[in-house]
């Protein structure tokens, strides 16, 4: 009786193995649940309470709040422009980190290096690619995240300094990408950042223009000590900073609460929301 | 069912700091209605899945995106930096090319610097001058602010293109013309020349004088004149156009301009300037000059 108990290739085994056969596998699924459950503490989750716990003890999902009006996450609200952007500053960290490996700011290989990456590397092509599209997709998704905002009039109380760290992000975002151009050490880098730089180098009056032009540049013209410069500023000073200012946006956006987010009552009969939103 | 039925929100600390500040929290039919769990409940959904999901979806989908336009276009890669070979024209970055193109209308300073610092503090400053509580979370205010949005965008979009267009004129060379002194023949000299002469009292001869003219009035003055002009003119016009016009639909009317503008000049400077940063119909540009667009699409 007990082969039928245990059908398949264990019920054909002598007792004392499988025996010890299905105390290995309990013992192995104990083990499992352990790390797993150590993991995600909660396991998959299958109700009202699950779910909220799912995203309360989640350090990625944290953030989020554990309800949400459906208004607040509806597609043509938001068009999810914040989350693309933060998207692609993840996808830029991403591959940026992987062409470090290869590229060497200097003067005689930053050049070689770039043309290793996209004909030597394999994918190589594809993450420069990756990399390029992403830095101009970011800086459209900020500036259209940016009048997202402003035309639903997101940016009212309390969200006011939200807006400005906002503001301040997309300053940023210019400045990484800006940096970024210089690198590749072609024609249209150093020309681009020469046009830029002396933008810059005309702050009024003309030495504070100068002195700011040449704090960026290291130099009269764009050379080694721009390049180095740009390289340290795009690869650590910005991203940090910028770091800073996102974790300060993201946790902003939960505490002055979703625009539309979670209000307890409809909107009244003139469109206006009855309550300030709190996510 | 603790956790999920109490409201993570609006404690009475919060509303009554939001009410001073006059931000609407729960209006009188709102607070008809009791906040009881069942009300938060019956008004919102789960993170976990319903937004979570939208997450996921949308980083898969992006992913894929980015992977597939990166097999399909190559960044461009030009020949090794040359600094004694400057390209004609030398152009920033594209998000850039608004400032370079006021820059061709200006003095760089304002082109590249006040400006800019201007627009970017005026925008910063938005939440702390239209205070007002209404419209939070709603598409262009209401409707009006639609339309608002729509006639600044076409009229701002206008009056940059008409500006672009008159820069185009040799206006400095006109206003040359009138400040020129002409010591030999005094019949041929301008009509403004005689303010040429005064200046040239302080700053020691004609020609520098007449230099500084020429920057301060068609580099500084003029400019700035013309961009105050067009924005009084359109504060006027909506506030015609739009009787009983509040801060709020006129934040969206300025924001809108500062939008168009942006838009417009982005556009002209990045595709409509060739060589010499001359004046080209779109997708006319030489391609020697900058052919750079055009060859995203090819290898190498």
């Amino acid at each position: 009786m007990a082969r039928a108990s245990t059908p398949g290739f264990l019920g054909r085994l002598p007792a004392g193995l499988r025996g010890r056969l299905l105390r290995g596998k309990v013992a192995g699924q104990e083990v499992l649940n352990d790390v797993t459950g150590s993991i995600v503490r909660n396991g998959w989750p299958t109700s009202v309470r699950g779910r909220s716990l799912a995203i309360m003890n989640s350090v990625f999902l944290h953030l989020h709040p554990i309800r949400t009006r459906p208004d607040a996450i509806k597609m043509t609200y938001t068009f999810g422009l914040g989350g693309i952007s933060f998207f692609l500053f993840l996808s830029l960290t991403l591959t940026g980190t992987l062409l470090m490996f290869y590229y060497i700011p200097s003067v005689e290989h930053a050049y070689q290096t770039i043309k290793d990456i996209q004909e030597q590397q394999p994918f190589g092509y594809l993450l420069r690619n990756m990399h390029r599209w992403a830095a101009h997709g970011m800086v459209i998704t900020v500036f259209l995240h940016m009048c997202r905002v402003f035309y639903t009039g997101s940016y009212r109380a309390p969200r006011q300094f939200n807006w400005v760290v906002g503001v301040i992000l997309l300053a940023l975002t210019f400045l990484l990408s800006f940096t970024g151009y210089l690198l590749p050490w072609d024609q249209l880098a150093i020309w681009a950042v020469t046009v830029g730089t002396n933008m810059v180098g005309s702050t009024p009056p003309p030495f504070v223009g100068e002195f700011v032009r040449f704090l960026l540049v290291g130099d009269y013209s764009i050379g080694q000590n721009a390049l180095l410069r740009f390289y340290t500023l795009h690869v650590i000073g910005l991203p940090l900073i910028l770091s800073i200012f996102l974790a300060v946006h993201f946790w902003r956006i939960r505490k002055d609460g979703f625009s539309r987010g979670l209000t307890f009552t409809t909107r009244l009969n003139d469109g206006s929301p009855t309550g300030r939103g709190r996510g | 069912m603790a956790i999920e039925t109490r409201p993570t929100g609006v404690t009475v600390r919060d509303r009554n700091v939001a009410e001073q500040k006059g931000a609407p929290v729960l209006t009188s039919s709102a607070r008809s209605r009791p906040v009881t769990p069942a009300a938060v409940e019956a008004d919102t959904v789960q993170v976990w899945p319903h937004l979570v999901v939208i997450e996921f979806l949308g980083a898969i989908v992006f992913t894929i995106m980015l992977v597939l336009l990166g097999t399909l276009a190559n960044a461009p890669l030009e020949p090794l930096a040359n600094p004694d070979k400057t390209p004609n024209p030398s152009k920033a970055p594209w998000y850039f090319m608004n400032l370079q193109e006021l820059l061709l209308h200006m003095n760089s300073a304002l082109a590249g610097v006040i400006v800019p610092t201007i627009a970017l503090v005026a925008i910063a400053a938005i939440p702390y001058i239209d205070k007002g509580g209404k419209g939070l979370g709603i598409w262009f205010y209401n409707e009006r602010g639609r339309r608002i949005a729509a006639f600044t965008a076409v009229y701002s979009a206008a009056v940059i293109g008409a500006l672009i267009a008159f820069g185009t004129l040799p206006i400095r060379d006109a206003f040359g013309s009138w400040v020129n002194v002409d010591t030999a023949k005094p019949a041929n000299s301008g009509g403004l020349s005689g303010l040429t002469q005064l200046f040239a009292g302080i700053f020691g001869d004609t020609a520098t004088a007449k230099g500084v003219l020429i920057e301060a009035v068609t580099g500084w003055i003029f400019p700035t004149l013309v961009m105050i002009l067009f924005i009084a003119i359109l504060v006027v016009l909506l506030k015609i156009l739009f009787k009983g016009l509040n801060t709020a639909e006129l934040t969206i009317g300025l924001f809108t301009g500062f939008f168009a503008t942006y838009v417009v000049l982005t556009f002209v400077g990045q595709f409509m300037r060739g060589h010499g940063m001359q004046l080209y119909p779109p997708g006319a540009l030489p391609e020697t000059d900058y052919g750079q667009i055009l060859r995203m699409w090819g290898r190498g």
